[in-house]
C-alpha cells in the first residue's frame, strides 16, 4: 500500500497545474457568465506560440513567456472587445456557438500550420525528480507546476481584492450599469479580464507543454479538465479552483492506479458528471448561480 | 408586422404552399430515375443531415437545450446497427430500429443526471458523457476497441434503397417537429422558450415538456445514424463519438436560422453541397465551417431564413396557431 | 449671472417608438437643491438617467458647465463630475460596504484622494463605518441607500443625481437621509432629486419642477407654489 503515495503525491502536484488550466476559465464566467469553450485551445494555442518562440529564439519556455503572456493578453483583449462584446446579453446560444466556431478554428488552423505530430516543449527540467524516500520521489517538472499553479491562483486573487482595477472587474460582472455609473467603462473591462484570463492560459499552456506532449486536438481535452476544475470548485471562486484542481488531479491518478492507466481521463469524467448532478455549483460557488 | 398577421389570422388556407412542397417532394422521389449515382448520393446525405439538424434544432431553438453531445447518439445509433447485424443477425432495418430505442432508453438514462444541469452546463455535460462513449468504446473489445467495426450487411441494401430511407427520415423530421409544434408540447415549448418562470407559472411541466423532446431527438438521432452507417460502412469510435457531429449540425442549424423549421432545411442543402466542394480539404472546410458560423452569429444570429423572415413578414411552415 | 450647472433645453425622449418626455427644459445653479416631482410614470427617472447618460435623448440639449453631454455616456459623465445615485440604490451584492465605497472613488481624480474622502464619508455616515467589511447586501433599507449616497460622494461629483432615495424606507430612515442631504449642500454639491415624496423634497428644495405624463407641468420656488397648484399638477386633475 506503500505504493499509493506516489500516485497521490503526482496528484496533488497535478492538481496545481490543473488550477493555473482552470482559474481563466473559472475567470470567465464568474465574471461575464459565458463558458469560454475556446478556452482550452487558447492554451494549446499558446503552447504553440512559445514552440515557435524557442525554436526561433533558442531560449527555454520559461523565458518565452516574456513573449507569449503579452501576446496572449492582447489576443484575449482583442477577441473580447470585437467578438465576444458583441454576442453577450444575446441570449444563451449566440456566445457559446461563436466560442464553438473559434475552438474549431483555432483547432484547425494550428493543424494545418503545425501537422498533427505530438510536441513539446523541451526543458532540462523534465526528466529531474527529486527523492523522497526509496518508493517515493517528486518529479521537479510537477513540482514546478504545482508552485506555478499556486502561484497564478494566488496572485489573481490579490490582484481582485486588493486593486482598484480587480475591484472594478467585480464590480462590473456584478451590475454593469451600476459599474458604468461608477465611471468604469465596462465594455473595456471586461476585454480586460479576458486578456488576463489569457495570460493564465499561456502559463498554463507552458506547463502542460513542458510537463507533457500536445498536437493540435489537445485543447479539448483541457477545456473538460477546466471545466472539471470550475465545476468541482465554484465559478469565479480562486480557493474553490484550487481545491477544484487538487480533486481532480488527485481523482485522474488514484483512478489510474487502481483501474489502469486507460481509465486516468475516464476517472475525472466520472467525478465530473457526479458533481454535475449533485451540486452544480461546486464546493464553494454559491448555490442558483449555474448558467 | 401585426397587421400582417391580423390579415392572415383570418382562416384562408394557403394551399399553395402544400402544392410547392408536394412539387420538390416529386422531384426527390424522382431522382433515383434519372440521376447520376454521385448526385443520389448527394441527397441520400442532404436527407440524412435534414434529420439530424431538424432534432439538434427541437433540442436548441425549440426546448433550450443545447447539446453539444448529439454524437452520442450517432455512435450508440451506428454501433447498434454494427453490432446487431453482425453479431445477431439482425435484419437491418429491424437492427436499425433498435438502434433507435436504445437511444431513446439512453436518453432516458442519461435524463437523471443530465437535466439537473442547465443551459451552458448541460452543453459541456452532453459533450463530456460522448467523450467517455468515446473512450470507452475505444477500450471495449466486445466492439473491437479503436479498429471499430464493418458493417458487412450494408453491402446487401442497394443505394436506392438507403435514399428513399433518408429521405423518408428528412420528410418525417420535417413533419414531426411541425406536428408536435402544433400540439400542446409545442405550445409548452415556445412559452418555455420565451419565459420558463412565467412558463412553469401557468403550470407546464418544463421538465417533462424537455424530457419528451429529448427522447424523441435521441430516437430520431438514432435511427437516422443507421442509415448513414449503412452509407458510410464502417463504424469507429473516435468519428462516431466526434465532437465533429456537433460542429456541422450546428452550423447546419445556425446559417439556415436556428429555432425555425425551415432553416435545417436550406442549412442542409448549403451544408451537403459545401462538404462536397471542399472534399479534399479537410482541415480548411472545417475551419471554413466555424467561421462562418462565427460570422453569422455576429451579423445574422437568425440565419438565412430568420432574417428572410424578419425582412419579409413570411413563414413558409408555421407552427403558429391561426 | 453665472451660467448654470445643468441645462436641459427642449429634450425629447423615445423609447422606440414610444414617447415618453416632451420638451423638457430645466436649469439647476449651482449649490442648489432641485426636485423634480412627480407620480409613478411621469418620466422623472427617465430624465434623470438621460442626464447622466445611460438613455440618450432624441431631441432636444443637455448642457452641463457649457458643454453639450448628450452623446456621452455614464462613464463619461462621471469623470466630468456627474454622479447619478440609481434607482433602487443598486450596490454591489459580491463588494464589502468598504469596496462599494472604494468602487466610487474608481475615476482617477477622486483616486487620488480617496483615503481623504473616504475619511469624510464615515464622519458624514457613521454606521456605514461600523458595517465597512460586510456584505452590500446584508445592510438594511436605509443604510444601503446611505451606502449608495456615500458611494456616489467618493468620485468628489460636483452634480448629484439622485433618483428615488425615499423608495420603500421607513419615515424616519428618510429623514435621517434628507438630512444628510442637507449636510451634502454645506460642502458645496449642486443636487437634482427625483422624487414621488411630495413633502419632504419640496421642504429640501430651492426649486422645484412637476412632471405629468412626460412633461414638465409646473416650476417654481417651492415656498411660492400653492398646495392646490402642486396636486393639480401632479395628480392632473
Amino acid at each position: 500500500m506503500q505504493d499509493v503515495f506516489q500516485p497521490l503525491i503526482n496528484g496533488i502536484l497535478l492538481g496545481g497545474i490543473y488550477a493555473a488550466v482552470g482559474v481563466g476559465l473559472s475567470m470567465i464566467f464568474g465574471i461575464v457568465r459565458m463558458v469560454n469553450l475556446a478556452h482550452g485551445d487558447l492554451m494549446i494555442l499558446s503552447s504553440y506560440i512559445m514552440l515557435a518562440t524557442c525554436g526561433i529564439l533558442g531560449i527555454n519556455p520559461y523565458t518565452s513567456l516574456i513573449v507569449a503572456l503579452p501576446v496572449m493578453f492582447g489576443l484575449g483583449y482583442g477577441i473580447q472587445k470585437y467578438i465576444l462584446n458583441r454576442v453577450l446579453g444575446a441570449g444563451m446560444e449566440p456566445p457559446l456557438i461563436v466560442a464553438f466556431g473559434l475552438s474549431i478554428i483555432l483547432q484547425n488552423t494550428l493543424l494545418l500550420i503545425f501537422s498533427p505530430d505530438a510536441r513539446s516543449l523541451q526543458t532540462s527540467l523534465s526528466i529531474k525528480s527529486i527523492d523522497l524516500t526509496q518508493t517515493v520521489s517528486i518529479p521537479v517538472i510537477y513540482l514546478v507546476g504545482f508552485v506555478f499553479g499556486v502561484g497564478t491562483v494566488s496572485i489573481l486573487q490579490l490582484f481582485f481584492r486588493s486593486t482598484f482595477l480587480g475591484r472594478a472587474i467585480r464590480a462590473a460582472s456584478d451590475d454593469e450599469m451600476a459599474a458604468q455609473y461608477m465611471g468604469i467603462n465596462t465594455q473595456t473591462i471586461f476585454a480586460v479580464a479576458m486578456g488576463i484570463a489569457m495570460m493564465t492560459a499561456a502559463i498554463a499552456g507552458m506547463l502542460i507543454g513542458t510537463t507533457f506532449t500536445f498536437f493540435p486536438h489537445t485543447g479539448p481535452q483541457y477545456l473538460i479538465i477546466a471545466f472539471g476544475v470550475v465545476i468541482i470548485g465554484g465559478a469565479g471562486s480562486m480557493i474553490g479552483t484550487l481545491a477544484g484542481g487538487l480533486i481532480l488531479g488527485i481523482a485522474q491518478l488514484m483512478g489510474a492506479y487502481f483501474l489502469g492507466s486507460g481509465y486516468q481521463l475516464l476517472a475525472g469524467y466520472v467525478i465530473l458528471i457526479i458533481v454535475l448532478a449533485i451540486r452544480p455549483q461546486g464546493l464553494f460557488g454559491k448555490a442558483g448561480r449555474a448558467a | 408586422m401585426a397587421k400582417q398577421e391580423g390579415l392572415r389570422n383570418v382562416k384562408t388556407k394557403k394551399p399553395w404552399r402544400w402544392w410547392i412542397g408536394l412539387l420538390i417532394l416529386g422531384l426527390l422521389l424522382s431522382i433515383p430515375g434519372w440521376a447520376s449515382q454521385y448526385t443520389i448520393l448527394v441527397f441520400t446525405l442532404f436527407g440524412l443531415y435534414l434529420a439530424l439538424a431538424q432534432m439538434w434544432n427541437l433540442l436548441a431553438g425549440y426546448t433550450g437545450l443545447i447539446s453539444l453531445g448529439q454524437q452520442i447518439f450517432i455512435g450508440v445509433g451506428a454501433y447498434t446497427l454494427a453490432v446487431m447485424t453482425l453479431y445477431f443477425n439482425w435484419p437491418i432495418w429491424l437492427s436499425i430500429l433498435a438502434g433507435g430505442v436504445i437511444c431513446a432508453g439512453l436518453a432516458l438514462l442519461l435524463s437523471i443526471p443530465l437535466f439537473r444541469m442547465s443551459g451552458v452546463y448541460f452543453a459541456i455535460g452532453s459533450w463530456i458523457v460522448a467523450e467517455t462513449l468515446m473512450i470507452w468504446f475505444s477500450n471495449w473489445a466486445y466492439t473491437k476497441k479503436g479498429m471499430g467495426l464493418f458493417i458487412k450487411a450494408a453491402y446487401t441494401v442497394s443505394i436506392n434503397q438507403v435514399y428513399y430511407a433518408s429521405i423518408t427520415m428528412g420528410v418525417f423530421s420535417i413533419a414531426l417537429v411541425y406536428v408536435l409544434l402544433k400540439t400542446k408540447l409545442g405550445l409548452a415549448l415556445m412559452a418555455m422558450r420565451d419565459d420558463v418562470g412565467a412558463a412553469e407559472g401557468v403550470g407546464i411541466n418544463s421538465f417533462m415538456a424537455k424530457l419528451w423532446c429529448f427522447l424523441i431527438a435521441s430516437f430520431v438521432t438514432g435511427i437516422t445514424a443507421g442509415i448513414l452507417y449503412l452509407n458510410q460502412v464502417f463504424v469507429q469510435p473516435y468519428s462516431a463519438f466526434g465532437i465533429e457531429w456537433t460542429v456541422r449540425l450546428c452550423f447546419i442549424v445556425i446559417i439556415g436560422g436556428i429555432g425555425t423549421i425551415e432553416g435545417p432545411i436550406i442549412g442542409a442543402l448549403i451544408f451537403v453541397l459545401l462538404q462536397q466542394y471542399l472534399a479534399e480539404y479537410a482541415s480548411i472546410s472545417l475551419i471554413l465551417l466555424g467561421s462562418i458560423s462565427v460570422v453569422v452569429m455576429l451579423a445574422f444570429p437568425k440565419g438565412l431564413v430568420g432574417t428572410i423572415q424578419d425582412r419579409l413578414g413570411f413563414e413558409m411552415l408555421s407552427p403558429r396557431r391561426s | 449671472m453665472p451660467q448654470p450647472v445643468l441645462q436641459v433645453c427642449n429634450v425629447d425622449i423615445h423609447y422606440g417608438d414610444m414617447q415618453a418626455i416632451w420638451d423638457a427644459t430645466l436649469n439647476v445653479e449651482a449649490g442648489q437643491i432641485v426636485s423634480i416631482i412627480g407620480a409613478n410614470g411621469a418620466g422623472k427617472s427617465t430624465l434623470l438617467q438621460s442626464i447622466a447618460g445611460s438613455i440618450k435623448p432624441s431631441g432636444g440639449d443637455i448642457i452641463y458647465n457649457g458643454e453639450r453631454i448628450n452623446a456621452l455616456m455614464p462613464y463619461q459623465t462621471l469623470p466630468l463630475g456627474i454622479s447619478l445615485v440609481p434607482e433602487g440604490r443598486r450596490i454591489f451584492p459580491r463588494l464589502t460596504v468598504l469596496e462599494n465605497l472604494l468602487i466610487g472613488a474608481y475615476a482617477p481624480k477622486a483616486r487620488a484622494n480617496h483615503q481623504r474622502i473616504l475619511e469624510g464619508i464615515y464622519r458624514l455616515f457613521p454606521i456605514l463605518k461600523e458595517r465597512t467589511h460586510q456584505m452590500g447586501t446584508t445592510l438594511s433599507g436605509g443604510e444601503q441607500q446611505m451606502l449608495a449616497i456615500a458611494r456616489s460622494l467618493m468620485s468628489d461629483p460636483n452634480l448629484l443625481l439622485f433618483d428615488e432615495i425615499s423608495l420603500g424606507l421607513a419615515p424616519t430612515m428618510i429623514k435621517s437621509i434628507y438630512e444628510s442631504i442637507k449636510a451634502i449642500k454645506q460642502l458645496g454639491k449642486t443636487m437634482l432629486l427625483v422624487e414621488q415624496d411630495l413633502q419632504r423634497s419640496l421642504k429640501t428644495a430651492d426649486y422645484a419642477y412637476v412632471m405629468q405624463k412626460g412633461r414638465i407641468v409646473l416650476q417654481g420656488n417651492p415656498a411660492d407654489l400653492s398646495e392646490a397648484e402642486i396636486k393639480k399638477a401632479y395628480f392632473g386633475i
